[in-house]
C-alpha cells in the first residue's frame, strides 16, 4: 500500500512539476530582435538650396554576417551652413520599421553626438526634449573646401542618465562617414 | 533505554528486526576513544554482523546495543578517517567492550578540509566543512567554494559566480547536485550555477580528470553537493538559518524540517526553502549599480526505506532574478575602453534594491526519483532518474516591452543512471547513464535548438591489500546531437556523433594517520558545446563577434596527479601536483580582425582547438602552536600553456598565498566552542599574458585582509553565530577572473553575519508537553 502511494507521488510530481518547454525542438521560431537598427540616413540641405541630398549607412542583417552594404561620403558646400536631419532605420524588416520615431518619443533617453575629425565641420543640435539637445535636428557649418576628414555620429541610450553630455549610456551606433568639403 | 534515545544517529542504519527463539537480552556497551589522545570519538558507527544491530556513539564516545543473543558476537566499529576495527566476543552475559581506533583524518585546522564522507579513496577530495557551509550561506557556489586551495571564483560581478578547479571551469567542471548531473546553460562565462545551495549539507570537490564515473565535462574535476540524507529515527529535526551581508544590505533565510513517523518508521520526509534579496553593492568608492538580487527556492523529498529498498522521490525549485551591472552592458569597443579608463563608472552612484534592466531571471526545476536495492551486505543495485526544466530569461538595456525578455533558453534535460555496486576481495561498480536534452529559444539568436541524446557504461574494480588500495576504470560514451536552425529560410538540421573512451588507473598509500599518498592517471572529454559549434554573430554585452566552428572536434585531457598528505608532530601537510595535457582544447580565439557593424568596428573571435596544458601544484600546511592557537597557511600555483602556438593560455588563476592565525579562547560554558580567525591572502597579478588576447592587460597583484568569529552556543539546542569581516581594509582591487574587471572594482568592505538554530523534537517528548 505504502509502496504504490509512493509510486503514485513519485509519477505525479513529474506530472505536476509541470514546468515545461511550449516550443517545439524542430520547428524553431522566428528571430525577433528588439530594436534592431540597420540603416542611418543623413538628409543634408545646404541653407539657401532646395535639394537635399541623403548620405546613408546600410548592414541589412545586423552586426556580424555580411559586411555593411553601404557608407556613403557626405558632401558639404565650403564655408556654409547645413540642416542636418538623422534617420533611423531596421530595413531587415519589410515594411521597414521606423525607429527615429521611437527614439523621439524616448527623446529624454537618448543623444546624438558629431565628431568632427579634424574639426572641419562645426555641428550644432537644434531640437530638444524640453531639458537637453537630442540631436536628431542639427545645423552642420563647414570651413574650407579641399580637406578630406570624417564625422562620426554617435547614437547613444543614457536612460534615465543623460545629463546632456555624451559621456554615460550605452553605444546603439557609431558611424564614421567620410566627409568632403567642396568648393562653390 | 534512555540512553539509547540520546546517541545521534548520523549513518544510515539497516534496522532488520529477526526473532530469535533463545531470550535475546544482553546488553554490549562501552565507550569510543581515539587510540593516540583518548579523545573520545563520537559518531563512531557501531555495528553487529549478522543480526545487523547497530548504532553510533554519542557526544562523549559512548555506545550501547540491547538485544543482543548470548553467543559468538561479531562487532565491527568505523569511525570517519579511522581503520575498522572488528572484534570477536563470545557474551553470556552483559559486557563493557572499548573501541580505540587509530585516527588517520586529516584535519588541517580551520581552513576546514576535512576528509568527510569520501567518495573516492585514490583522487584528492576536499570538502567545506559544516562550519563553513554555515558561513557561506549569503554567498554563492564559486565564492563559497573559493575557500579550498585550488579553486577559484570565476565571476561576472558578485551574482554570477561558479567554481574554477586548477583554472577550468563552466564546461569543464562537472557538478552533482543531489546525484544529478546539473544541466543548464552552463557553457557562458556569465551564466551562473542555478541551483540553491543552502540545501546542501555537504559539498566536496574532487579535483583531476574523473570521467569514468561521471561522463563528460568531469575535465577539471567535479563538485558534489549533497543534502541531508532523510532522518531515520522518528521525530523531526531541523535547522533555521537567518543571515546578511552589509555591503548590498543582503538578507537570506532558510529552514529545513527533516522528519519521520513513528507509525511508519519506512517513511521519511524533508522540507527547504530559502529566500534571498539584495541590492546594490558597492566597492570602496562607489556603488556599483543594478547588482541586486532575489531568490525564492524550496525543496521536498519523501523517501520510504525497508530492509534492503527504497524509493526516494527529491524536488527542487530554484528561482533568481539579478541585475547585470548596468555599466557592464556596453555598447561597443569605445564604450569599453571609456569604461576602463575611467576613475569610477559612469553609472548613478546610489544603493538601491530596484532591479533595472538590464537582468537575468532564471528557474531550474530538478524532479528526481531514485530506487535501490540491497541483495545482501554487500551488493547494491540503484537507479536513479532525474528530469531537469532550466528556463533563462535575458532583458538586455533597453527594450519597446519592458516585461518581455530579449531572449530566452528553454533547456529540458532527461538523465537515468543505474548503478551496481558489489564488495568483494575486489570491490566492483558498473554503471550505465543516459541523458535526452532538448533546447528552444524565443526573441533573438544566440544558440540554435538542438536535440541531444547521450549514452555511457563504465566499470570500475578497486583492490584492497593492507595499506595498498589500487583502482581502475573503463568508460565508453556515445552522444548525439541534432540542430535546428533557419539559414536564408531554409531550415538546416545537421547532426553530430561523438563517441570516446576514457580509463582511468589509481593507486592510495595509507600509512596511519601520519602519511597518505595518492596518485591517478587517466583521461576525461567533453563534446564540443553548442555556443562553440553555433555562434554566429554579436554577443551582445561584450562588445565582441563570436563564430563557431561546426568541424570542431571532441576535447580530451589526459591527467596525472599525485597527492600527499603527512603530518610531522604539529604540523599537517597536504600537497598535490597536477599535470593536464589536452588533445583540442577549446577556446575562444581573437583573431585580430575586427568587422564593421553600425556600432562600430569590433573585434572578431573564433572557436579554435588547440593542444593545451595545465600543470601545477597545491599546498596547505597547518601548525598547531599551541592548544588555543592555530597557523594556517597554503599556496596555489598554475601554468598555462598553449602549445600549439606557444603562448600562455588565457585566463588562467594568478599564483596566490594564503595564511591564516585561528584563535580558540578557552571561554567557559555558553561560549566555550568559540574560533576567531584572521586570515589575509596576497593574488599576484597575472604576468603571463598575450596583449592581443585581451582588451586591456590583467589588473595588479592584491592582498586582502579578513577576520572572522564563530561561536556554537551550548544551549539545549545548540546555537550557532558567525561575523564575519570581508576586506577589512576596504582595499580596492580587481580580479583577473572576473569579467567585469574591465568596469569597476570588487567589493570592498562586507559584513557577513548570521546565525543557525537547530531543533529535534522526537515524538515520545509529546507526552511530556
Amino acid at each position: 500500500m505504502i509502496k504504490k502511494t509512493l509510486l503514485v507521488s513519485g509519477f505525479l510530481a513529474m506530472i505536476f512539476a509541470c514546468e515545461k518547454d511550449d516550443n517545439k525542438v524542430d520547428t524553431p521560431t522566428d528571430e525577433h530582435e528588439e530594436e534592431l537598427i540597420t540603416s542611418v540616413d543623413v538628409e543634408v540641405q545646404h541653407v539657401g538650396s532646395e535639394t537635399t541630398n541623403t548620405y546613408s549607412f546600410k548592414d541589412l542583417d545586423g552586426p556580424g554576417g555580411n559586411e555593411p552594404t553601404q557608407l556613403d561620403t557626405i558632401y558639404l558646400i565650403e564655408n556654409s551652413r547645413h540642416d542636418v536631419s538623422l534617420s533611423f532605420l531596421n530595413e531587415s524588416e519589410n515594411p521597414a520599421e521606423n525607429i527615429t520615431a521611437e527614439i523621439s518619443e524616448e527623446a529624454d533617453e537618448h543623444i546624438i553626438c558629431f565628431e568632427s575629425s579634424n574639426g572641419d565641420v562645426i555641428v550644432n543640435r537644434s531640437d530638444s526634449d524640453g531639458t537637453y539637445e537630442i540631436g536628431l535636428e542639427s545645423t552642420w557649418t563647414s570651413s574650407n573646401a579641399g580637406s578630406v576628414s570624417s564625422m562620426t555620429i554617435t547614437l547613444k541610450h543614457q536612460g534615465t542618465d543623460k545629463d546632456g553630455t555624451c559621456t554615460p549610456g550605452e553605444t546603439d551606433v557609431e558611424v564614421v562617414f567620410p566627409v568632403k568639403i567642396l568648393g562653390l | 533505554m534512555l540512553r539509547l534515545e540520546k546517541i545521534l544517529t548520523l549513518c544510515f542504519v539497516l534496522m532488520s528486526i529477526l526473532s530469535f527463539s533463545q531470550t535475546c537480552n544482553l546488553t554490549l556497551f562501552g565507550s569510543v576513544t581515539d587510540e593516540h589522545n583518548n579523545e573520545p570519538l563520537p559518531f563512531a558507527f557501531i555495528v553487529i554482523e549478522g543480526i545487523n544491530k547497530a548504532t553510533t556513539s554519542d557526544s562523549l564516545g559512548n555506545y550501547q546495543i540491547d538485544g543482543i543473543c548470548p553467543g559468538k558476537v561479531i562487532i565491527h566499529c568505523d569511525h570517519m578517517g579511522c581503520e575498522r576495527i572488528i572484534d570477536t566476543l563470545y557474551l553470556n552475559e552483559s559486557s563493557k567492550h572499548n573501541f580505540h581506533p587509530e585516527h588517520h583524518v586529516n584535519e588541517l585546522g580551520h581552513l576546514e578540509i576535512h576528509i568527510e564522507t569520501k567518495t573516492t579513496e585514490t583522487k584528492q577530495e576536499k570538502s567545506l566543512g559544516q562550519t563553513t557551509i554555515d558561513q557561506t550561506q549569503t554567498q554563492q557556489l564559486g565564492e563559497a567554494l573559493s575557500n579550498i586551495q585550488g579553486v577559484q571564483n570565476q565571476s561576472s560581478g558578485t551574482n554570477v559566480s561558479k567554481p574554477s578547479i586548477h583554472g577550468m571551469h563552466s564546461n569543464r567542471v562537472l557538478i552533482l547536485n543531489n546525484e544529478i548531473r546539473q544541466e543548464g546553460q552552463q557553457w557562458g562565462t556569465d551564466h551562473g550555477i542555478e541551483l540553491d545551495f543552502t540545501n546542501s549539507k555537504n559539498v566536496q570537490v574532487i579535483t583531476g580528470a574523473n570521467s569514468i564515473a561521471y561522463g563528460s565535462d568531469a575535465i577539471g574535476g567535479v563538485i558534489i553537493l549533497n543534502p541531508s540524507p532523510l532522518r531515520k529515527k522518528h521525530g523531526i529535526e531541523g535547522s533555521i538559518n537567518v543571515g546578511g551581508e552589509s555591503n548590498g544590505k543582503k538578507g537570506v533565510t532558510s529552514a529545513e524540517v527533516n522528519g519521520n513517523f513513528k507509525a511508519i518508521p519506512e517513511l521519511s520526509y524533508r522540507f527547504q526553502g530559502s529566500l534571498k534579496k539584495g541590492g546594490n553593492v558597492n566597492s570602496p568608492n562607489y556603488y556599483i549599480d543594478n547588482t541586486g538580487i532575489e531568490e525564492k527556492n524550496y525543496a521536498w523529498a519523501v523517501g520510504y526505506q525497508a530492509n534492503n529498498y527504497g524509493l526516494q522521490v527529491d524536488y527542487s525549485d530554484y528561482n533568481a532574478e539579478f541585475g547585470v551591472f548596468s555599466g557592464a552592458h556596453i555598447g561597443n569597443l569605445t564604450d569599453l575602453l571609456n569604461a576602463f579608463n575611467a576613475d569610477k563608472p559612469n553609472t548613478p552612484d546610489q544603493f538601491s534594491y530596484k532591479l533595472q534592466r538590464p537582468y537575468q531571471s532564471v528557474s531550474h526545476e530538478t524532479v528526481k526519483v531514485k530506487s535501490f536495492f540491497y541483495f545482501n551486505d554487500s551488493s547494491k543495485l540503484e537507479l536513479i532518474y532525474g528530469r531537469q526544466f532550466n528556463q533563462r530569461s535575458e532583458f538586455d538595456t533597453h527594450s519597446l516591452d519592458d516585461n518581455e525578455p530579449d531572449f530566452n533558453f528553454n533547456l529540458t534535460s532527461h538523465t537515468a543512471d543505474l548503478k551496481y555496486v558489489f564488495k568483494g576481495k575486489w570491490n566492483h561498480q558498473y554503471g550505465v547513464q543516459g541523458l535526452y536534452q532538448t533546447n528552444t529559444w524565443n526573441g533573438r539568436f544566440f544558440i540554435p535548438n538542438f536535440e541531444k541524446y547521450g549514452i555511457g557504461g563504465y566499470l570500475i574494480e578497486e583492490y584492497k591489500k593492507g595499506k595498498n588500495l589500487i583502482d581502475f576504470g573503463l568508460r565508453y560514451d556515445f552522444n548525439h546531437l541534432a540542430v535546428y536552425y533557419f539559414e536564408n529560410d531554409v531550415l538546416l538540421n545537421p547532426h553530430h556523433n561523438f563517441q570516446n573512451i576514457n580509463g582511468n588507473v589509481g593507486y592510495s598509500y595509507l600509512l596511519s594517520d601520519s602519511l597518505t599518498f595518492r596518485t591517478n592517471i587517466g583521461s576525461a572529454w567533453r563534446p564540443p558545446s553548442v555556443n562553440e559549434l553555433y555562434s554566429n554573430g554579436l554577443h551582445h554585452g561584450s562588445a565582441s563577434l563570436e563564430y563557431g566552428d561546426n568541424q570542431l572536434d571532441i576535447e580530451q585531457v589526459f591527467n596525472w596527479n599525485a597527492s600527499l598528505d603527512k603530518q610531522i608532530k604539529k604540523l599537517d601537510l597536504s600537497t598535490q601536483i597536477y599535470v593536464n595535457y589536452f588533445q583540442n582544447y577549446i577556446y575562444l580565439a581573437p583573431t585580430g580582425e575586427t568587422q564593421l557593424t553600425i556600432r562600430g568596428a569590433f573585434p572578431v573571435y573564433e572557436f579554435k582547438q588547440i593542444e593545451a596544458s595545465i600543470v601545477g601544484w597545491d599546498f596547505n600546511g597547518a601548525y598547531k602552536i599551541n592548544s588555543q592557537f592555530d597557523f594556517d597557511f597554503g599556496t596555489s600555483i598554475l601554468r598555462g600553456n598553449d602549445l600549439s602556438n606557444n603562448k600562455f593560455l588565457w585566463g588562467m588563476p594568478s599564483d596566490e598565498f594564503n595564511t591564516a592565525l585561528i584563535y580558540q579562547p578557552k571561554f567557559k560554558r555558553l561560549l566555550n566552542n568559540t574560533t576567531l580567525e584572521v586570515n589575509y591572502s596576497y593574488v599576484n597579478s597575472q604576468f603571463r599574458f598575450n596583449s592581443e588576447d585581451d582588451f586591456v592587460d590583467p589588473p595588479v597583484g592584491y592582498s586582502l585582509l579578513n577576520f572572522k568569529a564563530y561561536t556554537k552556543l551550548n544551549f539545549k539546542t545548540p546555537l550557532t553565530l558567525y561575523c564575519n569581516v570581508n576586506n577589512v581594509l576596504n582595499t580596492s582591487y580587481r580580479n583577473y577572473l572576473n569579467r567585469f574587471r574591465y568596469f569597476t572594482d570588487e567589493m570592498g568592505r562586507n559584513v557577513v553575519f548570521g546565525l543557525k538554530y537547530n531543533f529535534e523534537i522526537n515524538e515520545q517528548h509529546h507526552h511530556h508537553k
